[in-house]
């Protein structure tokens, strides 16, 4: 009974945090934006696939300490993906905020607006750099 | 159309202080041939004061004006019913020591906040264990030297911002996210100026 418990309790769990991720990547028009970047519109199916394989198959990894035992190379490629991903996600999420447009009409240097972005980008890079080298941050 | 002029006024036009508005410069014109230059040169007066960059202008005033130089003729508005005009002030075109600091300031601000928010992230979302284990799923052992995921994914970071926003120069030009949030914010600060105007203007009558 108590198993049966449990399993009804990670089923509905896993629905919610299911559909709240898709949502949370879909909403943002982190995918929308991709698929725009890359001319892949008409495969629109592909990318729900991908996602929904890409989490499964993370979620796997992750619970049951599953291990490929590849080449460090390989953390490479894929730190690198995870580093676009979220780089695209927080700029997304900054500008749901609307602080750019706002402070830049505000301050009227409307032309530099892209010079906020190249600061963004090198604030991101250091901050995340600073975060990982000099110990004591985690 | 032996009379008639069909007037399409403009949604939003931008002159610079000083400058004088004639109709033409605020709507699109039909109208028969014999008046047309003179359609064309009716000065539209425009107040504005100080620091009031927006104003805007009703089809009404605009049918006034017409009637008032040439009463014969009948006015069809097709279009818009009012024109925003912004009035920018004559920009010196060297750039000054102000604009500078500003965007020192500013550029630090978005330098030094952006870093931040991100190590925030990173520690409110327990990054590290995440790279700990992705480094144990990949290759197999406790983490010999964290940085080889940790470096690439600091700079991944920075390519995404990047892509998302559409600095790589290259053929493909749609709008960027950036551009149609700034093109959303200034259609909003226009239409709360036209519709503030309107209040005035109701309240005056």
């Amino acid at each position: 009974m108590n198993k049966l418990f449990l399993i009804a309790l990670g089923l509905s769990g896993g629905a919610i945090i299911g559909t709240g991720i898709s949502a949370f990547i879909t909403v943002l028009g982190v995918v929308v934006r991709v698929m725009d970047l890359s001319k892949t519109q008409r495969y629109g199916h592909v990318y729900k696939i991908t996602i929904l394989l890409g989490s499964l198959i993370s979620t796997y990894v992750y619970m049951f300490e599953l291990s490929m035992k590849a080449s460090r190379i390989w953390l490479l490629i894929v730190g690198l993906f995870m580093g676009i991903f979220v780089g695209m996600i927080a700029s997304a999420l900054a500008e749901t905020l609307d602080v750019l447009p706002f402070t830049s009409t505000n301050i009227g240097i409307n032309r530099w607006v892209y010079l906020w972005i190249i600061a963004l980008i090198f604030g991101k890079i250091i901050g995340s750099i600073i975060y990982w080298i000099i110990p004591g941050f985690y | 159309m032996d009379n008639k002029i069909y007037l399409q006024l403009k949604k939003q036009v931008n002159i610079s202080e000083g400058q004088t508005i004639y109709l033409h410069n605020i709507a699109h014109l039909l109208c028969p041939e014999d008046i047309e230059e003179k359609i064309k040169k009716l000065i539209i007066p425009i107040e504005y004061s100080g620091n009031d960059i927006t104003t805007t202008i009703n089809i009404i005033e605009i049918i006034e004006i017409i009637n008032r130089a040439i009463p014969q003729v009948v006015v069809l508005s097709v279009g818009e019913k009012q024109v925003s005009i912004t009035i920018s002030k004559k920009e010196p075109k060297k750039i000054d020591l102000m604009n500078v600091i500003k965007l020192v300031i500013s550029f630090f601000l978005v330098f030094i906040g952006s870093g931040l928010a991100i190590m925030y992230f990173h520690a409110d979302v327990n990054m590290h264990k995440v790279h700990e284990t992705l480094t144990i799923a990949i290759t197999g052992k406790e983490s010999t030297s964290p940085y080889w995921i940790n470096i690439p994914y600091s700079i991944g970071i920075g390519i995404g911002i990047a892509l998302f926003f559409g600095i790589f120069p290259g053929k493909n030009k749609n709008p960027d996210p950036l551009e149609i949030e700034m093109f959303k914010y200034e259609k909003d600060v226009n239409s709360y100026l036209e519709n503030r105007q309107n209040q005035k203007v109701i309240k005056n009558e």
